[in-house]
């Protein structure tokens, strides 16, 4: 090979790395959700069995006062483990005070409920079963319903020992804990698979940890910092300062992780926006003015092109959980 | 000179014959827990220590302080943030507040020792840290991991032959070892077996 073959065969490698390094962003935490990082209770990944009783009792309408609710009505699975709905309707009727949030890769969550009141699972599951205007049932009347149930009288003794209201409170956060969600364009792309998103997604992906600043509260795995924000939605509802009465929650809400977003519309807390276009178009004006907003909600001046490419990220963030409804108890 | 050589001659061998090294490895039957603390009882601990903050995580898995010793949180994270603790098995509260980035606070370890007392963050739950305050000068920190199963244990105890190992949640190992002498001990969770803890005292 002659100098000048070398040269060129120089400048053809720069150029190649050149262009590799523009699809390379900074991701900073974001990344594909690893099984090993979960903290089980215990440190005991919960058995088949206890993840199907779970599943059971989680699309069982026994547990609502008027046996017309599960937890899969506010949590459905065809639409995103959400209702589609602004704010939920309990057993009664009553509208209820928030939207339901989704239930993906609660796994690996640390905090639950919009205002972080359950420390896990367990005890965010058990929390609608008796909320007085959810499913409107006492820990009593719980299980007296169930102990009418062979199957469940059975597969309690089995797999716990015994039935207890904190019992189905494991059960069902078990059975929660499987609805993971790790297969998404995003991940293969990580993964290397650089066809996997599309040229708007990648942009997207650069706009998400770089102008938008989305990645300041979506990091993480899950696209949570499983932290609260008040991020200037102006209504009457003082999120985490209920629990936490701390002045700068005033009005905060927890992050809600962005995996399979775009199937759990509407969004907020109150389900006040209800498309991804709204959402982004909330935080591009920076909720100027609003009274407890975060610091971190400013103005980011992105144009139309830039907010598609943002969408087009979200969505890259898809893969579907399929739940097949299970055959319930007599 | 003759004199004090063979005054520091005997000085080194008397105290070579005294140290000893604890060795061995803590083995886990499956998943590790967050982080462990293997110590020699006997001493007062640190009496300073520092844990800092940033892109929202502690970074150590435990810090290590004796009684009244004083520990400083800095905040290296351009995030907020305000440590805490409430932690039933040890009984420790304490609340140091919000703190901002480049700030510090110092908190005194004025409670009971050889207790382990978890941390966090109120502002993001997923942080978490453990401060141990033991009596000890001769101690190993052992942060888990979950793909790694097996950690080693090398620690210079001097004249100590008491052992403790404490694992968050898990019952306390203690055992006591004369030099030349080897065990190996179950680490229970619940009545449940977790790890096998192998030492020996050379």
């Amino acid at each position: 090979m002659d100098c000048n073959k070398w040269l060129l065969f120089s400048c053809a490698l720069t150029l190649c790395s050149g262009a590799w390094a523009v699809d390379s962003p900074a991701y900073g935490n974001l990344a594909t959700p690893d099984i090993d990082d979960i903290e089980y209770i215990d440190d005991e990944e919960p058995s088949e069995r206890e993840v199907n009783l779970g599943k059971m009792l989680f699309f069982d309408n026994r547990l609502s006062k008027h046996q017309n609710q599960s937890c899969a009505t506010c949590h459905n699975p065809e639409l995103g483990f959400s209702d589609g709905l602004a704010k939920g309707i309990g057993s009664g009727g009553d509208i209820l005070g928030r939207n339901a949030p989704h239930l993906y890769n609660l796994a690996w969550s640390s905090i639950f409920f919009w205002d972080g009141r359950a420390k896990s699972l367990e005890e965010q599951a058990l929390g609608p079963i008796v909320s007085d205007v959810e499913m409107q049932m006492t820990p009593k009347e719980a299980l007296q319903r169930l102990e009418k149930v062979a199957f469940y009288k059975k597969e309690f003794k089995e797999v716990y020992g015994a039935l207890t209201f904190e019992n189905i409170g494991r059960a069902i956060a078990a059975f929660e804990m499987t609805i993971i969600s790790d297969d998404s364009a995003f991940d293969k792309y990580l993964a290397g698979q650089r066809e996997a998103m599309s040229h708007s997604a990648i942009r997207g992906l650069k706009l998400f940890v770089g102008k938008a600043r989305c990645v300041k509260c979506h990091d993480g795995a899950n696209f949570t910092d499983d932290s609260f924000h008040n991020i200037g939605i102006e209504d009457n509802d003082d999120g985490r300062f209920a629990v936490d009465p701390n002045s700068k929650l005033k009005g905060a809400f927890k992050t809600p992780g962005l995996r399979n977003i775009i199937m759990s519309a509407p969004y907020m807390h109150d389900g006040s926006l209800a498309s991804l276009e709204e959402v982004v178009e909330h935080y591009d004006k920076g909720a100027v003015n609003v009274k407890n907003v975060s610091p971190l909600i400013v103005p980011l001046n992105l144009n139309p092109q830039e907010k598609a490419d943002l969408i087009a990220f979200m969505a890259a963030l898809t893969d579907p959980v399929v739940i097949t409804r299970p055959q319930l108890p007599n | 000179m003759k004199k004090y050589m063979l005054i520091s001659i005997g000085l080194c061998s008397i105290f070579s014959a005294e140290a000893a090294v604890l060795t061995g490895e803590l083995e886990f039957v499956k998943r590790p827990s967050f982080v462990g603390l293997v110590y020699a009882k006997g001493g007062k601990g640190p009496s300073v220590a520092e844990l800092d903050q940033s892109n929202k995580v502690f970074d150590k898995k435990a810090v290590v302080i004796g009684k009244n010793g004083e520990i400083t949180f800095k905040n290296s994270d351009e995030f907020q943030h305000n440590i805490f603790a409430n932690d039933p098995n040890s009984g420790v509260k304490f609340d140091v507040g919000l703190m901002n980035h480049g700030q510090t606070t110092k908190v005194s370890a004025d409670w009971s020792e050889n207790t382990l007392t978890r941390i966090g963050c109120k502002i993001h739950p997923k942080m978490r840290s453990y401060i141990a305050n033991v009596n000890s000068d001769a101690y190993q920190v052992l942060p888990f991991t979950k793909k790694q199963k097996v950690y080693p244990i090398k620690l210079d105890v001097g004249s100590h032959t008491e052992f403790v190992l404490q694992i968050p949640k898990y019952d306390p190992v203690e055992l006591k070892l004369a030099k030349g002498q080897e065990t190996s001990v179950d680490v229970m969770y619940k009545g449940k077996k977790r790890a096998t803890l192998k030492l020996a005292l050379n």
